[in-house]
Order: structure tokens, then sequence, then C-alpha cells
């Protein structure tokens, strides 16, 4: 603790006598200076009332105080969090704000555990029928105010539209708002605006109200005009009414009734044909909603010399046929569609009319036709947007990763913790400060650097059998590379030595001395060093004790194996450094799992008889009560 | 320095101290501090010592929420906190006020009862208190057909708080000043703040109470209230964060200040005063619903337990602390509460929080109060996507048959008398350990309680069975599901018994076990096996079936109540049950040893 620096007021007493008196009664002022240094001891009034501030700030107060400044801001905290109190505390409003965050499980994982944690959310693996989010996209054309023009994609007025990408516009009249996300270009031959060629357009989503043709639009409180595309102060509107034209959207012919009567119209392409040659007609009529609507190819346009489709229904068509142009001095003829559509807002769309040469592989020819359009603003071809399940090439119902819902683990309310710290140290914790009433939180533990693991193919062992009361003996008789024995709980070891060293997680260290009797627990490795001609006697309970090493005359090899090959599911903490991952579980012995292995899976039920090189301490030891088990390997 | 020494507080220990100190001193090693007169300085510096001792232990315990014992401190330390404690709250009701002028010429079609009319009633000790209008209450025309003599009827709704309405006036003539209201138990729902440019102006302006300062503006006229020592403090804006006062400003402020939960529970009222022009003999009262909300001041202990988890919540509901301490925060007519995600509900209902309130008066909080605290209080704060929703808690009744035996030789008192004693004692073992959301009636604790009684109890023993009541519709075939929510013993569960249209009796019983651990339920008609397999039992969960049942000519308020005994004595409560107190019958049996 850091004081402030206090002046000791016994010092100051003989100030507060007269002269006389100090000079007279110097053992009386002697005694009240004593009474005051005694005052002023730690733990005496005058010290304590002269660090009141102290105790009072999180940064300067004692021990003895923290508790209080604990239950007082920390109270759902563990009792045992004593490091960095103070820092916290200075600092917990924020983790507080920030509860049931990511973030804040994070802070708390980090602060109490020194771990890492990391997170997965069953619902984005659930099976859903019909996930996808169905739309159908918004085109507006803008134009001059002025001169009625369109920006085009070259010549006459071509206006920068980009600049309106990534904001919000509002229409003045309708107060509609919408985001523009796009530009996108728009085929108009034919399109009566004063120009030719294609326009651009902007695609809107986020819509709110309906935009109006000819209202001018906002973009917050100030209107644009083609001075924000390039030069001039012309004010710009959504082009009010396009009374002949046609917009392809997505390769899709679009044909909308107008207001007006353009009933009985028809809109065609010219084709330059070669004498004497068949042509394929393919067209495809995907919805409508009157029947009146037909292909027609003929000399001219309009007419049908050629083929005539008849009323092609409200259902979708798909067609080819076969044309014969064989007529001597005709260079071209004329492929229409007829607009017969007898109601206002009536609409048809076709997606595509193609034209190919019989006898070549001719790209085929998408046909774009003049006919009336009610206004600036289109309609797209609704369509499917960030599909899941069965629409996805990603996301396919036989996807591992994708499941039925079954209102526990996979519902919309569950999220799992992934850490290195047993979900029993820290459920009640994240219960009572983090975890979003409601939800249902899963754990999963996962193992990481700590973990030395060996290779388990070129690993070997040998079970010795012993009678199970009496002692064995086993001889060491080559000397350098230590050798392992996993020993079971009452398995009881006799060494001739009398010095054993520690050398910590279960292994002793035998050095060139005599008899000593070593009772190990459950799972002990004892690790015998360099000594040749030793005499290890091991009694055990169970009859089996697995021995490793060179008086198994196995040479056991401790290089870590790289090429393992497991095919598993892989959970990366960031930053770390992954050799590979291994799920284990309960249910199977070691040899099961030796021979599941590639299964990728190593399920042990009895971990006390575990033989895994090294591994067996640390498994025993941190996964001995846990159903299963992610081992991210370093 | 590792800890605080604490100073020693025992005065011998402090003088002992002192001359241990002075003894060890070079200077004064030939000095005699026990001799009379050098005592008695001794003395004095060691009470000196002591006193300050004293003083800077409380300096230092009075700082922290945890040991501060003085209100002001609580309050204070809660305030750097956030939190304000709860004041007063006053009582509430609603009822029909009719004013029947039958007769008079030229009757008005409305009056008004005004704000402040005052209307009384009586406690269980016979005195009497006060309760308020607290807004204009109109009575309108009933539009009764006029008859001869001509009939007048005019009613409305009137509602009326708890308390007295006072004011307090203030004049600003510093821009330190405080405004301190000096009355306790002051009721902040009806504390109304007006305020004029000088006293003798007439312009008017009432401002609001500022509950959340994300919404006061510089501009806002706006106070605010803070707790100050048994009193409420209202403090104004700086023009920043609220419109600032100005010197010469004066301040009128009105309050109701309440009896808090005295108030609760009382159903007989009178006006006590006349209305306009008319007697108050003229009016009638009816329709009354019984009053309720009328909360005490949050105690310290509550503060202590509530400002910490508000800190923690920051305004947002989260974590199943959360839930609670928002209700607890906002919502004073608590006698327990318990909240439970719906991850741990039976069956699961995930994305959903349960709350169940048991209020101070009543068996539950009225379904428009429900409504608000999941509206007005869970809904604003909670996650996005979790639906809070208040349940009504379910009682279940533990009934206690006690045999205490005791020695004659050992008492003047009668066995009745000890006997009152003992069913005393079981009263309060069910208040202080029993009767809240997760508590368990523990047998052992509560023959504990009973020896503990007087010295001539030997010992005691206690059957315990528990039950649980439900309503039924009458003639209308249902499922019903009652959950004991604790194992039974097999074949001991039955049913009141209720007459059918036929003034037959009817009950049902367990008596026998058709399925592992599930019993089957019959029903008996005049103690007469009538109908078979009614229903089922679950022995190991308590869960209780009737499958089809239709009872006819149900009476007793359409309730029926099934009693068993539990598997083992000790009762444990989960979720929305609690446990309370039936049946508390003690037996004194003499006994020579």
């Amino acid at each position: 603790m850091v004081f402030l620096e206090h002046k000791p007021i016994h010092l100051l007493v003989k100030r507060m006598f007269p002269r006389f008196v100090s000079e007279n009664y110097s053992q009386m002022i002697l005694f009240f200076e004593k009474i005051l240094a005694y005052m002023e001891q730690e733990g005496q009034p005058y010290n304590s009332i002269a660090h009141l501030l102290e105790y009072n700030d999180v940064d300067s107060t004692t021990e003895h105080f923290n508790a209080a400044f604990k239950n007082q801001y920390l109270q759902n905290f563990p009792d045992s969090l004593t490091a960095d109190i103070d820092l916290i505390i200075k600092n917990i409003r924020s983790f507080y704000l920030s509860r049931g965050t990511e973030e804040s499980y994070r802070f708390l994982f980090s602060a109490l555990f020194n771990a890492i944690v990391n997170f997965k959310y069953p619902k984005f693996n659930i099976l859903k029928c019909s996930d996808g989010l169905w739309f159908t996209p918004q085109y507006i054309v803008l134009t001059d105010a002025v001169n009625n023009i369109p920006p085009q994609l070259s010549g006459g007025s071509n206006y920068n539209i980009a600049g309106l990408i990534d904001k919000f516009i509002t229409g003045t009249t309708s107060g509609a708002v919408a985001f523009v996300d796009n530009e996108i270009t728009l085929s108009a031959q034919g399109l009566t605006y004063g120009g030719s060629g294609a326009v651009k357009a902007i695609s809107i989503v986020e819509k709110e109200g309906l935009f109006i043709p000819g209202e001018q639009i906002l973009i917050g409180d100030t209107l644009i005009d083609n001075g924000d595309f390039s030069a001039g102060t012309n004010n710009w509107s959504i082009f009010p009414a396009l009374d002949s034209g046609i917009f392809t959207i997505n390769n899709q012919l679009v044909l909308k009734q107008a207001l007006g009567n353009i009933k009985n119209k028809y809109i065609y392409q010219s084709i330059a044909i070669e004498e004497d040659t068949q042509y394929w007609l393919r067209y495809s009529m995907i919805e409508a909603d009157s029947p009146e609507t037909k292909i027609t190819v003929g000399y001219n346009p309009g007419t049908n010399e050629i083929y005539d489709s008849g009323n092609l229904g409200t259902t979708s068509v798909l067609q080819t046929v076969l044309l014969n142009a064989t007529s001597i001095g005709k260079s071209a003829f004329y492929v229409s569609i007829f607009n017969q559509m007898p109601d206002a807002n009536d609409s048809v769309t076709y997606d595509g009319i193609s034209l190919i040469k019989e006898d070549t592989s001719n790209t085929p020819l998408l046909f774009v036709a003049n006919i009336a359009a009610e206004s600036g603003i289109l309609s797209g071809i609704s369509q499917w947007k960030d599909v899941r399940g069965f629409l996805s090439e990603g996301d396919k119902i036989n996807d591992k990763e994708i499941v039925l819902q079954d209102n526990f683990f996979y519902q919309d309310f569950s999220y799992e913790l992934k850490s290195t710290i047993s979900s029993n140290v820290f459920d009640s914790i994240i219960k009572d400060l983090l975890h979003p009433a409601g939800m249902k939180m899963f754990s999963q533990l996962l193992a990481t650097d700590e973990l030395t693991f060996f290779s388990l193919r070129e690993s070997s062992y040998t079970d010795l059998v012993f009678a199970n009361t009496n002692p064995d003996t086993i001889t060491r008789i080559t000397s350098g590379i230590p050798f392992n024995i996993l020993f079971r709980k009452g398995d009881i070891i006799t060494i001739n030595t009398s010095s054993i060293t520690n050398e910590g997680e279960g292994q002793y260290l035998v050095d060139n001395v005599t008899a000593t009797v070593i009772t190990l627990a459950a799972n002990e490795n004892l690790v015998i060093a360099d000594l040749t001609g030793i005499i290890v006697q091991i009694s055990s309970s169970l009859g089996i004790i697995d021995l490793f090493g060179t008086d198994a005359q196995i040479v056991y090899d401790y290089t870590r194996q790289l090429d393992f090959d497991f095919n598993s599911t892989q959970e990366f903490y960031p930053n770390t450094e992954i050799d590979y991952i291994m799920k284990l579980g309960f249910g199977k012995t070691w040899s099961d799992a030796e021979s599941s292995r590639e299964q990728n899976e190593i399920i042990i039920n009895d971990w006390s008889s575990i033989v895994i090189g090294d591994f067996e301490t640390f498994a025993t030891s941190r996964f001995g009560f846990i159903d299963s088990a992610e081992l991210i390997i370093s | 320095m590792s800890h605080l020494s604490v100073l020693e507080l025992d005065f011998d220990e402090v003088k002992d101290a002192l001359l241990t100190y002075l003894q060890a001193q070079t200077e004064f090693l030939d000095y005699d501090f026990t001799g009379s007169a050098l005592n008695t300085i001794i003395d004095l510096l060691a009470y000196f010592i002591h006193y300050a001792g004293v003083q800077a232990n409380f300096a230092l315990r009075e700082s922290f929420l945890e040991s501060a014992q003085l209100r002001k401190n609580v309050a204070t330390i809660a305030k750097e906190l956030g939190y304000f404690p709860a004041q007063a709250k006053s009582a509430k009701t609603n009822f029909k006020l009719t004013l029947d002028l039958t007769g008079q010429s030229s009757p008005p079609t409305t009056i008004t009862v005004p704000r402040g009319t005052v209307f009384v009633s009586k406690l269980e000790n016979g005195s009497t208190i006060t309760f308020v209008t607290f807004d204009d209450n109109p009575l309108v025309d009933e539009g009764v057909a006029a008859g001869n003599p001509a009939t007048k009827i005019l009613s409305g709704t009137v509602f009326i708080a708890q308390g007295t309405i006072s004011n307090k006036f203030f004049i600003v003539n510093d821009f330190d000043q405080r405004f301190i209201l000096d009355q306790p138990n002051i009721d902040t729902d009806f504390l109304s703040v007006s305020i004029r440019p000088n006293e003798a102006s007439l312009d008017v302006t009432a401002w609001e109470h500022a509950k959340k300062i994300t919404t006061v503006g510089p501009s806002t006229e706006a106070f605010f209230i803070s707790e100050y020592g048994d009193s409420i403090e209202i403090y104004f804006g700086n023009n920043s964060i609220g419109k600032a006062l100005n010197i010469g400003n004066f301040i009128d402020v009105e309050y109701i200040v309440t009896q808090g939960s005295q108030g609760n529970g009382l159903s007989q009222f009178e006006l006590s005063q006349n209305i306009a022009t008319y007697a108050r003999n003229l009016f009638t009262i009816s329709n009354v619903e019984k009053t309720g909300e009328g909360a005490d001041r949050e105690s310290l202990d509550s503060i202590r337990f509530i400002a910490p988890l508000s800190y923690q919540r920051q305004n947002r509901i989260v974590t199943i602390d959360d839930y609670k301490s928002a209700v607890l925060e906002n919502f004073s007519n608590v006698r327990a509460i318990n909240a439970w995600g719906g991850e741990d509900a039976d069956p699961p209902e995930f994305g959903k929080v349960f709350v169940s309130v048991a209020p101070v008066v009543g068996d539950k909080v009225s379904p428009t109060t429900k409504k608000s605290i999941e509206r007005d209080i869970l809904s604003r704060f909670n996650v996005v996507g979790i639906t809070p929703q208040i349940v009504d808690p379910e009682y279940l009744t533990i009934n206690l048959i006690t045999t205490a035996f005791y020695r004659k030789d050992k008492t003047i008192l009668k066995p009745s008398q000890i006997a009152s004693l003992a069913q005393g004692a079981i009263e309060d073992y069910f208040l202080s350990s029993v009767f809240d959301y997760k508590q368990s009636f523990k047998y052992s604790k509560l023959l504990t309680a009973v020896d503990a009684v007087h010295s001539s109890i030997i010992n005691s023993l206690t059957d315990v069975t528990i039950s649980k009541s439900f309503i039924v519709t009458s003639n209308v075939s249902a499922t019903y599901t009652i959950k004991f929510l604790n194992a039974l013993k097999e074949q001991t569960i039955q049913s009141n018994i209720w007459l059918n249209t036929g003034s037959n009796n009817q009950q049902i019983k367990s008596s026998a076990t058709i399925n592992g651990n599930i019993g089957q339920l019959d029903l008996y008609i005049n103690d007469t096996l009538t109908k078979t397999n009614v229903g089922t039992v679950d022995h190991t969960t308590g869960l209780v079936t009737l499958t089809g049942f239709n009872p006819n000519a149900l009476t007793l308020g359409q309730i029926i109540t099934f009693t068993a005994e539990p598997a083992i004595p000790d009762v444990s409560i989960q979720r929305n049950n609690l446990a309370r107190l039936g049946t508390n019958v003690v037996t004194m049996e003499a006994t020579e040893r």
C-alpha cells in the first residue's frame, strides 16, 4: 500500500508550549511527544484517521478492506478473486455494460482463469426448410429533371451516379426512404428518353414507403442534382414515365403494362439471316398475369409468316422450334412479342429469347425489344437471397454440420463455451455474472499446448503379469533411455535405491543407491534413469503392470508424431500452433483406441489403465471427470 | 502494510498497551505510571485514545456498504453506486363513489371529487388511517330513468392513496441551497414540484421528476430526488443537465406522507368530509378493491443487498439476478421473489424467463401489476428475444401434527401454554426459514425449534403432510396436473371431499400402485369405489394427473385440494412454489423421563 505522506504531529508538541515551559518542563514535553508518537503508530487512532482516504481508495486500501470493495462492486465474483482486484474494480463498469456479449465472456475467463474461451452457436447448424430470404429487388432510373435524360453508359448525359452508392435517398413527395446499394445497367433499346443506348440506374434495398415517379430525390436534406455527378445544377428526379422501352434485369425480360393504352402493340428485334438456313428459336416465358402475349417471327415487324406461337397463357412456357428461313432475297426477319394484355399493371416475364443458327454453336442472342414501361421505378425478378440448407451449394441437406432442431442443443437459444477450464469451475460463476437467462449454456473442454503427446503408432508397451500379492522383480540391464511403468492404484514398488528425486508430475528419478519403497498413486509414472543393475520389485493388486522402455526390448520413441492423420473437426485458438486434434471419450480400452484411431475417436473407459506414453498422467488429471474432451495438441 | 491493524477498543487493554509502551521508553524508566497522579493522567490519555480509536473505527466502517450502520451513510454509498433506495409507498385502491341526489331540485349532472379529499379506514387495532384522492375524480350522471321524485344518481370510480398531502415551500436565495423536505415516509410517486419566477408571481410551471438522466436536456424543466437522512432532498439541473433555477424562484413541493405497508389489506372506507355543498352522508362507497402496493421504506439489509446488484445490472437485465433485482428495485410489494430461465423450467421453454413474485399482501399480484412488471420493468431492459413472464406463486401447504413429550416436574406452565409456545415457535420457523422461494422445510430444524421452546420438553415428533389446491371447472371434462415436486409415500394421497349433484360425497384416493412408482387414482362416492383410474400419481416426482376429470356440483369455490405424505419429512421448494404453514396442532404428552 502506498500511503500519502503524513507529517508526524508529535514533532510539533514543543512548539505548542511557551518557551519557558518547554525549557523548564522538558520531561512533560517529552511525555506528550511520546504519547502522540504512540498514537501515530500503525493501528493507533491518529494513524488510522490519517489514512482514512487511503483506506477508501481502491488503489491504496489494505487487504482488510478488499473484501468490502469486492462486496460493493464485484458481488457475484468468486471469493477466490484476489489478483488485480483494484484494476478490475476500476474498470468493472464497462464489463457490466457488456454482459452477455462474447467480449464479456472473454474478459471473465481471462481475469479469473487466465484462459481463453471460444463460442459455438448451434442455431447456425440447424437445417431449416425455408431459410432463404425471398426478396424483390427494385431499381430506380433517375433523370435530369430539366432535360429528362437518364444517365447513360456512354455519350449524352454520361453522369456518374455511383456517388449515390451507400447513401440513403428520400423522395421529396412520398417521403419514401431507401438505401442505394449498387449501380446497374439497364438495356434500353428503343427507350424514348431523348438519348439512345443503355442507361444506368440504381438498385435500392431496405425500402420504406413507395417512391413516386417524377418526384425529386434528397440525400439527407439536400436535393441531388447533376452537379453531384458532373457539372450542372439541374435537380434530379425519378424518371417520370417511359412511354416506350423495356429493361432487362438479370438477363430477364420484363414487360409491364403501363397505365396508358399500349395494348395491341408489340416489340420486336431484327435478326440478320442467311438464305436457305434453319434457325432454332427458343423462348421461355416464366410467368404472366394475362394469357395474351405471344411470339411471332416474320419478315416484317409484328408479322408471323414464319412462326406464330399463339397466346402463351399464364403458366410458364419453354419452347424450342426450328424455323426455315428459305425465302429468296430476304436478309432479315423479325422476332416480335405481342403485348395484348388487357389490364393496366399486368406483366409478363420472359426468361430470354434466343435465336441460333442450326448448324452452328453461336452464343444465343438475348432478345431485347421496345415496349412501354410504366416509369423509372422497376421491380426486378424476385429471387432468393442468403439461402441455407436446401438451396446453396455450401449448405446442403447432407452437410454433416447441418442438423435438425432437437430442442436441447440444436435450438435457437443455446450456446456452447469452449475453454481449457472445466465447466465445474466456471459454471456457477458464469451463470451469476453473464449467462443470459432463458438460454441454454453448454460447455466443451479443450486441452491446449500444455499437453505433451507422443506417437501412438511408434510407442510400445508390454504387460507384465504379476501375482496379485507377491512382488515381482524387473531387473534393469541396460542403461541409457529411461523406461516408464504405469501403475494402478494399490501398486507398490520397491527399488534398491535410497535416493529418489521427485521430478514432478508423478515422475521419480531413482538414483544409484540402496532399496526404498515407493507407493505410487494410480497412473503415476515411474521413470528410472540411467542406472545399470537396478532392481525394481513391483507388486500389483491388479496383477498387471504396463511397462515401457528398453527393458521390454522395445525402443520407446519420444519423437513427436507429426503426420498423425486425424480427420477431426478443428477448433483453433488464435495464434496457437496446432499439430492436430483428437477427440477423447469414455467407452473403449486403449487397444480399442489404437484400432479406432483412424476414426478420429479414442474412447477410453478406464483411465487408470490408459497407456499412451507420457500422456496418461495428463489425461487422468485433466479429463478424469468428463464425458468427452477435445484435445488440441500443440 | 499487509492489513489494517484494528485498534483495540477495550479500554483496559488500551490503557495496558499505553502503559507498556511508556514503560518501555528509556526516558521514563524510573517513572511509576501507576502512581495516583500519573495514573489519572494515563487514564485520561487512555480514554482519549479509546474514544479516538472508536471514532476511527466507526469512520472506517461507515465508509463501506457492508459495514455501515447509519441509514444516511448506507444511502450515500448506495448513491455512489447509482442506486436510489426505495421510499415508502402508499397503499392504493379504487372504488365506486355514488351520490344520490334523487328528489333534489336542479341537481347537477356532474360533480368533482377534488384532489385531497379524505377517506378514512380502520386498522385492526382500531386506530384510524387516512387515505386521500391524489387527482380530481369526476362523478357523472348514471342516466337512471327519471321517476317521481326525480331520480338523479351521480357516480364514478375514485382512486385513493394512503397518507396525507403535505406542502413545503422554498425561495431560492443561494445557488448552493439545498431543498430538504424534512419529513419521513414521503411517497415520491406523488411528489410534485411547481416553480414560480418569484413568490408574488402567478406564473406557475410544473416541473417533472427526472427518473432517467438520458432524457434530460439543458432546457428540460425537471427535478431530481435523492435520499437525505430520513427524508428526501430535491435538486435541480445546471442548464447542462436540466434547467437551472434562478435566484428568487419560488418552489412549491407537494407530496403524500404515508404509513407504508400499514395501509394494505383494507376494504372499509368512509368519506370524512363534505364534497362541495353535499354532505358526506349522501355518498355511498361500493365495489371496493382491497388496498395494496403499500410498502415501507427500503430496509438497510435490502439496500446492502440490492445496491451492488443494481450497479452490476447497469440498467440492463441479463442474468437471473438481474431479473430479480430489477423487480425488487422498482416494485416494493414483494414478500418473496424467484426467477429462473426457461432452460431450467419443466418442460424447458428456451427463450423465456419466469419470475414469480409473492406479494406482501395477498397470495398473488394482480394481472395488471404482472403486465406492468413485464412491460414496464423487464421488457424494457432485458435481452432482445428473451420473453419475461410473471407467474403466480403456487402454494404448497405443509400440515404439522406435533406431539411434544415433556416433564411435568420441570414446569409450572399448563400443557396448553407450552403447546401454544410450541405453535408460535413453529410459526416463527416458517416465517424465518421456510416462507421464501428456494427455501426448504427441514424436519430436524423444526423439531429443534420445538424442543427449544421450553426446558421441560424432552423431545417431540411431528407428522408431516403436504397439500396442494387447484381450481377446477364444474361439469367440464378436462385434464389437470398438480405438481407437488416432492416424492410422495405410496397410497397416501387423497383429495378433499366434495358433494355431487345428488349430495353424495365424492373423493379421489390412490389405492394401488400400478406401474413402478406410478399410483392409480380412483373416484370414491360415499366412500365406495365407484370409478377406477381417473388419474395417476407419480410417487417419485409428486406429479398428479387427472385425465378427463369432470367434477359436478363442486362447492368450496371450485377448489380441490390433494393431501399426501412426503416420502421423507423434509419438503423441498422449487421454482414458483412457496411453502406455507397449514394445520399446526401441538399435543403435549407428559413423560416421566
